[in-house]
């Protein structure tokens, strides 16, 4: 198979994300033309920070006249949890540095969770080419709605609303579908524990450290050594995640 | 905030926000420590990043909602995605699906 294929199939697993995108990257133009940005001051933040909750950050910073080492403290906060990420992925890229510091410019957390269940089933020569097939979709996606932000305005939104609704709700049927396909019996109880954890968190705390809470209370309370029979290799192996259907 | 400042700022970040992203990819370049990270207790660690985040984005969602038909509507969506998803493996069907109840939903349920 082809670099060109692999890539495609991998665009093609990136078009639930793609459709998430597109509406909150148009939030994020019509947003930022609130503020005050230019176009191309706009477009050039989606271009290179290229991270949702920073660039909506960036925003609201910009709006109070928050001082730079503080937008840049937040912004490193709002970015931990992309620590968490490159392990869970690494194995299935090349290890060619110039290769890894491409993937990681489109690891966010959409393209991170598409390619957690999708890059182990790949081909091991058509993983690296898969996955920037999604990355790619989802940069292009997030860069091109936060044109059509600029260009169509509130007007587009405020026409279609439940268009605009529906394509939003896109992201979080991912997400949703991602963790239950993901989810095996044995992870259950820790699950549930992180879950409350994480709400709890989230309360009190705010998102990103309530994502990381959440994950290191379940690495707490998950023991896989009680649900490992005789022939436990092979259950180890399911419970590891890499048996479903693939994008 | 002035011009260049702005310009600083947004430069800063960039950087920060891919170092963030590519510092594992570095350090795990030649190293086989984090093979392990998919096995054994490790095993839960993806999983329990995807239920995380699904916890918060559900969440913040549904703080959001201003009438009991958007969060009716809400979880029917959540249903229909979750079921295609356990039926077909497949999530980019499960989107739709979940998007085409969704929708279904905002127009059938009573405002």
């Amino acid at each position: 198979m082809s670099v060109l294929h692999n890539g495609l199939r991998g665009v093609r697993a990136g078009v639930p994300v793609l459709l998430g995108y597109v509406p909150v990257a148009m939030a994020y133009g019509i947003a930022a033309k609130g503020v005050g940005l230019s176009f191309w001051e706009t477009v050039l933040i989606s271009v290179f920070v290229y991270a949702g909750a920073s660039q909506f950050f960036i925003l609201a910073a910009i709006k109070l006249g928050t001082p730079l080492p503080g937008i840049v403290a937040m912004v490193s906060l709002l970015n931990a949890r992309h620590l968490l990420y490159g392990p869970l992925i690494a194995k299935w890229l090349p290890p060619a540095l110039r290769k890894r510091l491409q993937a990681a410019f489109l690891l966010t957390d959409e393209v991170f969770a598409t390619a957690f269940h999708g890059m182990g089933h790949q081909p091991v020569n058509a993983q690296f080419a898969w996955y920037m097939g999604v990355g790619l979709t989802a940069w292009l996606s997030w860069i091109g709605g936060t044109v059509i932000g600029l260009l169509a305005g509130s007007g587009l939104t405020a026409q279609f609303p439940q268009v605009d609704q529906i394509l939003r709700f896109a992201l979080v049927a991912l997400f949703c579908s991602l963790a239950l396909l993901s989810v095996k019996r044995p992870m259950l109880r820790a699950l549930l524990i992180a879950s409350v954890v994480t709400l709890l968190c989230l309360i009190y705390a705010g998102a990103t450290p309530a994502i990381l809470a959440g994950t290191v209370s379940a690495w707490l309370c998950f023991v896989p050594g009680d649900h490992v029979s005789s022939d436990g290799g092979a259950k180890q192996q399911d419970m590891a995640g890499e048996s479903h259907g693939a994008d | 905030m002035g011009q260049t400042e702005f310009w600083l700022a947004i430069v800063v970040m960039a950087v920060v926000t891919w170092l963030s992203r590519a510092l594992p990819f570095v350090l795990m370049r030649k190293s086989t420590i984090f093979g392990r990270l998919a096995s054994g207790r490790f095993a839960i660690l993806g999983p329990a990043l995807l239920v995380s985040m699904t916890v918060v984005v559900v969440y913040s969602d549904l703080q959001q909602a201003t009438s009991a038909t958007g969060v009716l509507s809400y979880f029917c969506g959540l249903v229909a995605a979750g079921a295609c998803a356990r039926l077909t493996r497949n999530a980019g069907f499960a989107v739709l699906a979940g998007m085409a109840a969704y929708g279904a939903a905002l127009v059938v349920l009573p405002a």
